[in-house]
């Protein structure tokens, strides 16, 4: 498997701010990666950099090229939604249908036309006129007829109802993915992508403070409902969190032997996002 | 279709005062000339005179109120501005007996015949100066705009999501605006000097005049002629300001209107207090108001024997002058300028 996108020393500072600060990553063929971070984590900058919109220092490369300088090359392999609000508001259905079809050599108008009419969407709307549902489903359309290599979705579902947030996703997985197609998302929603990444990274301060599989992230972490009795042999373990649930603590480790935890209380896999607020809280103290 | 015409086409979509303005212009026209009060077409005409020697307000003199600078002020009109000039000093005319206003188709048909061909001359004439001076505010505005509206609203990022190069996007802007929009402007003033020869028929008609002095061939091939010289001029002579505009539109943060027009105005107000010259000032004035006044300067015009195809060589003159080869450079330079600021300017989300 070759890297599709591959960082090494990856910084961008703002001012006096580092977005991104010597951040290492790198991004298989074929995966389905989080990018989970705080607000001001600097995903969005990471973002930016891997779609050539920034200027970044380091080495960055995305299917072997500087982003930076061949930005319009790799926009032929990649695609992305920003969120709703991109979209150019006066411009109507038909057009922008027609446009991306005349620009883009990977477009397939059938694939656009097919998924379009599946939805109330009327081709002489202007997107102005659009709910921010079929906003998305547009954007959706446009971009899933686009055969590319990487799909960089950010914050794609935001201000959407739960049902449209999880339709969005079961689209994106039945009718878009297909092993070789490589989706990079970043959101604040976490529970609702958890169940289709491959691959989970963390971001906190412009560095990078997870990066590993589903099931390294299963194998590695565990997350441990202590019975009362047990809570102080527990704590010896070593947690790198705890939470008081109704009644239970739940203590989260790493790299603690399952067999070790058992006997204390019932052990599973932590959810991403107790995974997320562990390891954030860990940065902080 | 290929890449580039569609992003042409695209600014056509997104930018609808193009067509639109000099389609109200013509429509306002069409009214005009067919009742053939309103408009452009207005002369003063001394009836005492008899009906001979009358032109644009040529006969306008002492004895009717105007001061000598007016009379010199009508007898050349130079743009739509002292078109609005005109009318103005027409209405301080009314209730003097001996005038009266009434349409250009009349005044034709009362003016000696061998004055005839040079007064419908300069009616299409202003007919085209206006359209270009309607059009030339719409190509300012849609210049300033252009690469600034995608970056307000946010939807660059979803045109720099297509594989197009910023090359490609700014050039596509120019070719509007300095091709595209001239060459509207020239297809407007023809249509334009079209509805003013039918409406003016129309009027001829009912007055019992001759309808086809509207419709003189020369006349009309001429002014047709004109205005595509002077789209041509126009593209060339206005293309350092809208690549300036499309500088200013590519990089100003807020506002590309005050980031455009500030710095000149300042630099001509600091040259006026540091060295009390006006130099830049006039500069930009003459850059500003060149093609428009080229149309009516020759001496001939105020001689009355003014041929259509006189405004071109008067247009065409400025094809040829040291100042329009240094504006094309500075184009060159600018538009440069818009390409890398437009592909290198950080969108901080």
């Amino acid at each position: 498997m070759s890297n599709l996108i591959e960082a090494r020393g990856l910084s961008k500072v703002y001012g006096s701010t580092h977005a991104l600060d010597d951040a290492n990553f790198a991004i298989e063929e074929g995966k389905i990666v989080g990018l989970i971070g705080p607000n001001g984590a600097g995903k969005t900058t990471a973002l930016k950099a891997i779609l050539g919109l920034t200027r970044f220092d380091g080495s960055l490369t995305v299917l072997g090229r500087d982003p930076y300088r061949h930005r319009h090359e790799i926009m032929q392999d990649v695609c992305f939604i920003a969120d709703v609000a991109v979209l150019p508001r006066w411009i109507k259905v038909q057009q922008v249908v027609d446009f991306v079809a005349a620009t883009h050599p990977r477009f397939r108008r059938e694939v656009c036309d097919q998924f379009l009419s599946r939805t109330d969407i009327k081709r002489s709307s202007r997107v102005r006129q659009l709910s921010k549902g079929m906003i998305t489903q547009l954007n959706l359309a446009l971009v899933m007829a686009i055969d590319a290599k990487l799909l960089v979705l950010d914050e794609p579902t935001l201000g959407l109802d739960i049902l449209m947030r999880k339709q969005f996703y079961e689209t994106l997985l039945n009718e878009y993915f297909d092993g070789q197609r490589t989706i990079l998302v970043t959101t604040h929603q976490v529970e609702e992508v958890e169940h289709i990444l491959t691959d989970l990274m963390f971001i906190n301060r412009g560095r990078i403070v997870l990066d590993a599989s589903m099931e390294d992230v299963a194998e590695r972490y565990s997350q441990l409902a202590v019975r009362p009795e047990q809570t102080e042999a527990a704590r010896a373990l070593g947690p790198i969190a705890v939470r008081q649930g109704l009644g239970r603590v739940h203590m989260i480790y790493s790299g603690v032997p399952r067999e070790e935890l058992a006997k204390l209380g019932e052990v599973g896999v932590p959810s991403v996002a107790d995974l997320f607020v562990a390891l954030m809280q860990g940065e902080r103290s | 279709m290929n890449r580039f015409a569609w992003l042409v086409r695209r600014e056509f979509w997104e930018h609808r005062a193009i067509w639109i303005a000099p389609a109200v212009v013509l429509a306002i026209m069409l009214v005009g000339a067919v009742t053939g009060t309103v408009f452009l077409g207005d002369v003063q005409i001394d009836t005492d005179a008899n009906g001979a020697n009358v032109t644009l307000g040529e006969q306008a003199n002492g004895d009717n109120g105007l001061s000598k600078e007016d009379v010199e002020e009508l007898s050349s009109i130079r743009s739509a501005e002292d078109l609005h000039k005109l009318e103005r000093l027409k209405n301080l005319e009314k209730g003097q007996h001996e005038t009266r206003t009434v349409s250009a188709s009349e005044a034709l048909a009362m003016v000696a015949p061998e004055k005839r061909q040079g007064m419908l001359a300069i009616i299409y004439a202003a007919v085209t100066a206006l359209m270009f001076f309607v059009i030339g505010i719409i190509g300012f505005f849609y210049a300033l705009d252009c690469l600034y509206a995608d970056r307000r609203d946010r939807s660059i990022l979803f045109w720099k999501s297509l594989p197009l190069s910023d090359t490609e996007t700014v050039l596509s802007k120019f070719a509007v605006a300095a091709v595209a929009i001239p060459a509207v402007a020239a297809v407007a003033a023809i249509a334009g000097q079209l509805i003013m020869a039918a409406g003016g028929s129309i009027k001829l008609a009912f007055i019992g005049g001759e309808a086809g002095l509207m419709w003189m061939p020369q006349v009309l091939g001429g002014s047709a002629i004109a205005a595509v010289a002077l789209a041509l001029v126009a593209a060339l002579w206005y293309a350092p300001l809208v690549a300036y505009l499309l500088l200013a539109s590519a990089w100003a943060p807020k506002s590309p209107f005050l980031w455009a027009v500030l710095p000149p105005a300042a630099a001509a107000l600091l040259e006026k207090m540091a060295f009390g010259t006006p130099y830049i000032s006039s500069m930009l004035k003459y850059r500003l108001v060149a093609p428009l006044q080229a149309m009516f300067s020759a001496e001939k015009i105020k001689e009355e024997a003014v041929h259509a195809m006189d405004i071109v060589a008067n247009v065409t003159g400025l094809l040829f002058s040291p100042a329009m080869l240094l504006g094309l450079l500075a184009a060159a330079a600018l538009l440069a300028g818009a390409i890398w600021v437009r592909r290198y300017r950080d969108e901080s989300m």
